[in-house]
């Protein structure tokens, strides 16, 4: 295990190293160094740029060894669930969700039958699911036949089945995905005060029906104050621009709708389950104004110290009052 | 003269030192001993260290970067000393590149009385431009309605000015401000001839400045030079962080600059007729129906190459004079 470990690092220094030119050597050695000195991951170190950062910079940066601490101390094992387990979510939260929904294993038939007439589509998901992974979306059957039949497999399944969301037009990049923001709160221990500690939306690509970046989507950092997207977009692969792929979108300046109504959503959301200090909330925007999708109590550190902007680690110690 | 110059600018480093240190509580010492190695080895001045902010840069970055010892090199190889007065001299540069001209202008020394009150009575206003001002320097505005034409007539006469008509700039670039908001296009020649453009920022004015440059308190925003779409934050003076242009509502970034187009066939175009200087940074502005070259600079400065966005402009001029 340890052994594979040190061949992927091996790799992926000597990638690093192809792509900028700079010695291999010195690469491995601050590499290992950043690890030692800083808790820097090696992705970090990589697609995250750490590797052109200096000794100043890279004092102040969030990495790994600082995310670990963070969510293992501020958010209670014990009110974790209602984050973790979506269905305890969309009930803990239920006046932000905003959308119909059923649970597999508690749905009766009655309510399955009058969710099938309601709506054409339905997204259906892992109750346990993370990074979009299992993700699927159902026309929903609309003769009785069809609808037992549907409902006895979901019987037999532990998911999530939830209303399609009809995202605002100005959220609409090209893609098919329902492209979210994803703002991360902290809640000090002394004053009780939210902050908001970063903002990046979210965009998917081509037909992919989910927007993280693990499943190839792109990540633009929002100005907190203004709505207005600020970065070109960091994606998993290490690729960058200002251009969303494959539509020519220039997608600088652009300016999420209700942006004021999202901050709002998400201060209310974590003043609603104090006892978890730093979670990363996901919204989606409709015309009607924006609704929680999930909130995350491992959210990822990649969005935070690899899209836009940079050194998050003392704003994020301030914010939770450490 | 020398020993008090090298006073000045040993202050002007404690100074800075000091500042920077204080503010972001950073070791003194280390910084001392970083600057006197970045002054070494890469030839870094102080105000490019501390506010062009070169101290945060690792050795990768530092070694592709413009410094003003790298700058004064590259003019030296770059631009013929015999031809840069086409650059130098307002009128001189007017007169070569007519074609890419259209405001009218003239000169102080051989300029006609009635030659001027053509001028003076066809515009609301005129530019009085020292002959080799640089940095917006010594320019001012004339109103025509509130002087008298032969006064001033008499006055410039006695002056090496240049006389130029307003140029009506593109109503995009209309940002709350009383300057022509121009970009600075720095072109490059590769030893095929062949001109490239390198970086392109965008000045604009702030208040009532009458000129854009950054140096006048402007803003200087990164241009993408293949697509003309701001794609940086502006900088103006210690702020690096302008997303909307001081006094007004517009979202500087993603900014498409009109008849981008048109700005790469021209100064492209521009650069081929002098092929003696390889190295120039143009002011060009944007018009209604295309772009007007304001001037060219043999010797552009060092902030708007190097400090307002994607690093290693050095190493991009010389991989082209290379090749």
């Amino acid at each position: 295990m340890q052994l594979k470990g040190l061949t992927k690092y091996n790799t992926e220094i000597k990638r690093l190293a192809k792509k900028t030119g700079l010695s291999k050597t010195y690469l491995l050695i601050d590499g290992l160094w950043s690890r030692f000195r800083y808790g820097c991951a090696l992705n970090h170190y990589t697609v995250g740029n750490f590797y052109k950062r200096t000794s100043f910079e890279r004092k102040t940066i969030y990495t790994y060894r600082y995310w670990c601490k963070v969510v293992s101390s501020v958010n209670d094992n014990n009110a974790i669930h209602y984050l973790k387990n979506k269905v305890d979510f969309n009930t803990y939260f239920s006046d932000y969700i905003k959308r119909d929904w059923l649970y597999s294993i508690s749905m009766t038939y009655e309510e399955y039958y009058n969710f099938c007439k309601n709506h054409n589509d339905a997204i259906i998901k892992p109750i346990n699911g993370l990074e979009g992974n299992g993700i699927e979306i159902k026309l929903l059957p609309k003769d009785e036949t069809n609808i037992k039949k549907s409902f006895d497999e979901y019987k037999k399944t532990d998911v999530l089945i939830e209303q399609k969301i009809i995202q605002h037009p100005s959220m609409v990049f090209g893609n098919k995905s329902v492209n979210t923001i994803r703002i991360y709160t902290t809640l000090n221990a002394n004053s009780k005060d939210i902050t908001i500690i970063k903002a990046v939306v979210r965009a998917g690509i081509g037909s992919s029906i989910v927007d993280n970046s693990h499943s190839g989507g792109c990540a633009y950092e929002i100005d907190i104050k203004t709505g207005h997207i600020i970065s070109p977009y960091y994606a998993a692969n290490g690729l960058s621009s200002y251009i969303h792929p494959n539509t020519g979108i220039c997608m600088l300046g652009k300016l999420i709708p209700y942006w004021e109504d999202v901050k709002n959503l998400c201060i209310q959301s974590a003043k609603k389950l104090p006892t978890c200090r730093y979670i990363g909330w996901d919204v989606a925007i409709t015309s009607e104004g924006p609704l929680l999708i999930e909130g995350n109590h491992l959210p990822d550190l990649d969005m935070i110290e690899f899209v836009g902007s940079f050194g998050y680690k003392e704003k994020i110690i301030k914010g939770l009052g450490l | 003269m020398k020993l008090s110059r090298l006073i000045t600018y040993l202050n002007k480093i404690k100074n800075n030192i000091n500042m920077l240190s204080r503010n972001e509580h950073i070791n003194k010492v280390w910084l001392y001993l970083d600057y006197i190695f970045a002054y070494i080895k890469h030839g870094c001045l102080i105000n490019q260290y501390t506010k062009g902010h070169f101290y945060l840069n690792g050795e990768i970055i530092r070694s592709k970067a413009f410094t003003q010892r790298r700058l004064e090199k590259i003019i030296r190889i770059s631009n013929d000393p015999n031809y840069v007065h086409y650059l130098i001299n307002k009128n001189e540069f007017n007169i070569y590149f007519n074609e890419f001209i259209e405001r009218s202008f003239l000169y102080s020394k051989t300029m006609t009385q009635s030659e001027f009150e053509r001028i003076f009575n066809n515009n609301d206003a005129i530019f009085v431009k020292p002959i080799d001002a640089q940095e917006g320097e010594g320019i001012f505005k004339v109103d025509t309605n509130t002087c008298i034409c032969s006064e001033l007539y008499n006055d410039l006469k006695t002056k090496n000015v240049i006389i130029e008509t307003i140029i009506k700039q593109h109503p995009k670039l209309m940002l709350g401000n009383a300057s022509i908001n121009s970009a600075r296009v720095l072109t490059v020649l590769d030893k095929q001839g062949e001109a490239h453009i390198v970086r392109v920022g965008l000045r604009a004015g702030v208040g009532q400045s009458i000129v854009d440059n950054y140096s006048a308190g402007g803003v200087l925003y990164e241009v993408d030079t293949e697509t003309g779409i701001i794609d940086h934050k502006g900088i103006q003076g210690d702020n690096y962080n302008i997303v909307f242009h001081p006094g007004t509502n517009t979202c500087m970034l993603g900014f498409q600059l009109p008849n981008y187009d048109i700005l790469k066939k021209v100064v492209k175009k521009a650069h081929k007729s002098i092929p003696q200087c390889r190295f120039i940074g143009w002011d060009v502005a944007f018009t209604e129906h295309g772009i007007e070259l304001i001037e060219g600079n043999h010797n552009p400065g060092i902030f708007t190459l190097e400090s307002i966005g994607t690093p290693g402009a050095y190493f991009d001029v010389l991989n082209i004079l290379n090749n």
